[in-house]
């Protein structure tokens, strides 16, 4: 009770309204601007909270969390591009039918489902975490060992077309762990004699590289597009009918429940729980409406929407519980507890209840935030998605430069964050999936620690991973996740192709 | 119009706090900010410390320069201490970390021990104490020494290897001859804390401060590794008083790089000594369960070389046989990568022409990274501060990106000084994080 009057005082003080606005405002405009997102919004935003409050730090993060999953919806509808990943469905519906001189309409869709999909979420947010976390300490080391090996196989079969790609993915950002000190026996080990490379490669230079140098990189290279936008000129009549509460009611639900899954599921993040969201709307629906689907279906766009916000809630269940992160902002989110002090984990709940309790308010407070800023000034921001990009790309250069060096002062981590910049860009050529890299990143560690730690403890054998029934449940589904795709291919593949 | 003044007078406002604060320079010792570094990330122990020690220094107004904070974590400390140990010793730069710098220099972790620095000071000790769980069939020190002598390796004792709280555990070993525990590398204390909780740990060693915090979640102490109990916690037996002597606990000890100059080493001192007297320090320090204490001079050389001596004498032993992570995940990268270069040698499909995007500016792209990388470079190798930098940089790529077009260029310039003046105030002076 103590932690969530903190927590409440430190939100609701003139101070954290603030931050829920400036993040909330900040995060929808990054989301709305083509090839600016929110991953890379946040990590560049998080070496900026080193000398914040804790708390206060993760009122900006999480509501700029919020407001960058949300924004991306004006940019599909009006531009025809995702201003997120998270909105790739939309485009498929929102962009025809503002085309067909109902952007209003389309985006007042759009809001409402973003809203009633994270309020969905963050009831299952604030009755999941707990009881989770509650049951969480009871797993071991090989528990939370085989629970990393499933969330790599998850993102690697379910994240991408290409399993192999995504494997090599994940197996390169585990390789890109290694380097620096061996937790176990504090030994140095790939170094190659750079005394610099004793710390490891850290998180976010690599982040940085990896999501906003290659994007900037490759939106270089798409200087000279022209960039279309249909004109919103009213934005009255935004809000639901009543009528309309009573079409969407089961979608909204079915959506936002579907989209809190997956984002609970660790490592896959909003896009996901957009598409399967959006192909279960078309599956229920009708035939009539079902022939709409892709030229304008209102059915799709709140599918859509309120599925990408629903995982907000979904993602974030995983990383207070458990420590391990929902989706690639999580992870970013992950490294800022890490860097404030904080340890993710089962534990975060009696360590630091005041900070779980804050980010829950937070999410709840900037969604609402959200929904009226959406409302009131779509117009406004709609225009943002049009600034001079020749000028933006050197600013978020340097933001980039001062991000990763202010991290521990060193320009070692400025030159970490152009490499992977360069190799980012060099994924995206070869159509390598970016986000397993991360996850394969950010996890390796966790797994390594456990693995050994349970080694240690079991005296180096390996059974408890399938004697435990939570670490056998998770090999299993990790087996099934990684044959069915295979089986599949091998007894259908033939006839297919 | 009054967009165009406002950022002009932004970049007034700014220019002018650059150059006032760049140019004041004194006379006497300190004439600038004294840097610390913490090999550690914010908000771990020392980090906390070395902040409650800066507030009480700004505060009181101690020192006629302010004392900055700059944390440098990983490589097990030996990037911070490696830092300073480099650093130039003019006194400008201290680090600031525990018994782990000796610690490292044992083990051979580190490269950096005691002798590559000016010892200052030992400032704010705090003790450690060993740990059950409530419903451990060991209810004291002496029942789990005696299971350890006489099933070795049956007691799973969290500690991460070759850390102040492993070597206590092990000086506790050698207490009873045939006693063998069975090490367990666990990461921070909240990791310790959720193995014993869970039943995976048997005993775990903790902070004071730690252990006060976590006493509610089913703990029980069953001995503070100290010469004389604790006024916080007067029913935990001493290690001594049980038959088992073993001193564990820490001090954080204040470095200069060596060479550093005498009087600045004695100038320091002194204000850490006043430090320790300050209310604000007696009063944090007592929540966290920190004795405000200083050592110095002849005490601190001469406890510097026990705790070097003791240190030398143990050497950890591994006990079990872990994978080897390098080797497996090389074999797994080789393993996709040839997967999918034989999928593409084999199967390659016929990219359709519709599908291949045209009109690409490959030459944007990769112009604007080398500027960039020209621009670190300079700034790395300190030809350039970061403002000048700045402005030459963007100034650059904005007409660059602009397609060499001059006249359309005014907002290039107007961004480019707003963006080196203005975050060198908001980063500097609102964030106080250090730009190159």
């Amino acid at each position: 009770m103590e932690a969530i009057q903190t927590a409440s005082a430190y939100l609701f003080s003139l101070q954290g309204l603030l931050l829920v606005v400036l993040g909330t405002v900040l995060g929808i405009t990054m989301g709305a601007i083509p090839g600016l997102t929110g991953a890379m919004l946040i990590a560049l935003t998080l070496p900026l909270t080193f000398n914040m409050d804790p708390i206060n730090a993760f009122i900006l993060l999480i509501s700029m969390y919020v407001g960058a999953v949300s924004g991306g919806l004006i940019s599909a509808t009006l531009l025809r591009m995702p201003g997120t990943p998270a909105s790739i469905m939309t485009t498929l519906d929102g962009y025809p039918m503002a085309k067909r001189g109902r952007p209003d309409r389309a985006l007042g869709l759009g809001i409402t489902a973003s809203f009633v999909g994270g309020c969905i979420s963050w009831v299952f947010l604030i009755s999941l975490s707990g009881p989770i976390a509650h049951y969480s300490t009871r797993l071991g080391p090989f528990d939370f060992f085989s629970l990393v090996l499933l969330a790599l196989v998850l993102i690697a079969s379910i994240g991408g077309k290409s399993m192999s790609r995504a494997f090599l993915s994940a197996s390169l950002g585990v390789l890109a762990s290694l380097p620096g000190i061996d937790k176990a026996t504090g030994n140095l080990r790939m170094t190659f004699g750079f005394e610099e490379l004793n710390a490891g490669l850290k998180l976010l230079p690599v982040l940085i590289g990896m999501f906003a140098i290659s994007q900037v990189i490759s939106d270089l290279t798409r200087l000279d597009k022209q960039i279309k936008v249909i004109p919103l000129r009213r934005t009255r009549k935004m809000l639901f009918s009543l009528h309309d509460w009573g079409i969407q009611a089961v979608n909204l639900l079915r959506s936002s429940v579907i989209g809190t899954w997956v984002g609970i599921l660790p490592g896959i993040g909003a896009n996901i729980g957009s598409i399967s969201a959006y192909s279960a709307a078309k599956s229920f629906a009708n035939p009539e409406e079902k022939k709409k689907f892709g030229k304008g279906s209102e059915v799709a766009i709140v599918a859509s929407e309120s599925a990408n916000n629903a995982t907000i809630g979904g993602a974030l269940i995983p990383l207070i519980s458990l420590g391990i992160p929902g989706s690639v902002i999580d992870a970013i989110l992950l490294g800022g507890l890490l860097i404030h002090g904080l340890q993710p984990g089962p534990l975060l709940f009696e360590q630091n209840p005041d900070m779980v309790y804050t980010i829950m308010g937070t999410m709840l407070v900037s969604n609402v935030l959200m929904f009226l800023v959406m409302l009131l000034a779509v117009r406004y921001i709609a225009r943002l998605a049009l600034l001079p990009r020749n000028l933006l790309m050197p600013v978020i250069l340097v933001f980039c430069i001062i991000g990763s060096f202010a991290l521990s002062t060193r320009m070692f981590d400025v030159w970490t964050m152009i490499l992977f910049g360069l190799i980012g860009f060099g994924f995206e050529k070869m159509k390598i999936p970016l986000a397993p890299f991360i996850i394969g990143f950010i996890l390796a560690p966790v797994a390594e620690e456990n693995l050994q730690m349970g080694l240690m403890a079991s005296d180096g054998s390996f059974l408890p991973m399938i004697q435990r029934p939570v670490s056998l449940i998770f090999v299993i589904t990790s087996m099934a996740l990684l044959t069915i795709p295979l089986y599949k291919r091998f007894r259908y593949g033939s006839a297919s192709n | 119009m009054v967009r165009n003044a406002v950022i002009w007078i932004l970049i007034a406002l700014s220019a002018y706090q650059y150059f006032k604060t760049g140019s004041y320079l004194g006379n006497e010792y300190p004439r600038k900010p004294i840097r610390v570094v913490v090999p550690f990330q914010p908000g771990g122990g020392s980090d906390t410390f070395v902040r409650i020690v800066q507030k009480a220094i700004n505060d009181n107004e101690l020192m006629p320069q302010p004392l900055v904070i700059v944390n440098k974590p990983g490589g097990g400390t030996s990037i911070g201490s490696g830092f300073v140990k480099n650093a130039r010793a003019d006194g400008y730069t201290i680090l600031c970390l525990h018994e782990a710098l000796m610690v490292a220099k044992s083990t051979g972790q580190s490269p950096n021990g005691p002798d590559d620095y000016e010892p200052v000071a030992a400032t704010g000790e705090y003790g450690i104490v060993v740990l059950v769980s409530e419903d451990s069939p060991y209810q004291s020190l002496g029942e789990l020494m005696q299971a350890a002598k006489e099933r070795p390796g049956s007691i799973i004792f969290g500690a991460n290897l070759n850390t102040p709280a492993h070597f206590a555990a092990i000086m506790l070993e050698k207490t009873v001859p045939g006693a063998a525990f069975r090490f367990v590398a666990t990461g921070g204390g909240a990791h310790r804390l959720a193995g014993v909780m869970g039943g995976h740990l048997d005993v775990i060693i903790l902070s004071v401060g730690e252990y006060l915090r976590f006493e509610q979640h089913g703990l029980k102490a069953v001995a503070y590794l100290g010469k004389e109990r604790l006024e916080a916690i007067p029913d935990i037996p001493t290690g001594e008083e049980l038959g088992f002597p073993v001193y564990g606990g820490n001090l954080h000890y204040w470095w200069f790089p060596k060479g550093t100059d005498t009087a600045m080493v004695n100038y320091f001192a002194d204000i850490l000594g006043k430090v320790m007297q300050t209310d604000f320090l007696v009063e944090r320090t007592r929540e966290l369960q920190i004795q405000p204490r200083i050592i110095r001079g002849e005490e601190l050389a001469n406890r510097i070389r026990d705790r070097m001596k003791a240190y030398g004498l143990i050497k950890p032993e591994y006990q079990v046989e872990l994978p080897d992570f390098e080797w497996w995940t090389l074999f797994f990268v080789l393993v996709f990568g040839s997967a999918i270069l034989v999928k593409y040698g084999f199967y390659r499909k016929p990219v359709r022409k519709k599908f291949v995007e045209k009109g690409l500016r490959h030459d944007f792209a990769f112009g604007t990274m080398a500027m960039t990388v020209a621009y670190v470079l300079l700034m790395g190798l300190n030809l350039l501060s970061f403002v000048w930098a700045t402005i030459i940089y963007l100034l650059i790529v904005g007409v660059f990106l602009r397609r060499f077009k001059i006249h359309k260029c005014r907002s290039v310039l107007e961004v480019a000084l707003l963006m080196s003046f203005g975050l060198h105030f908001i980063f500097t002076q609102l964030f106080s994080i250090d730009l190159p």
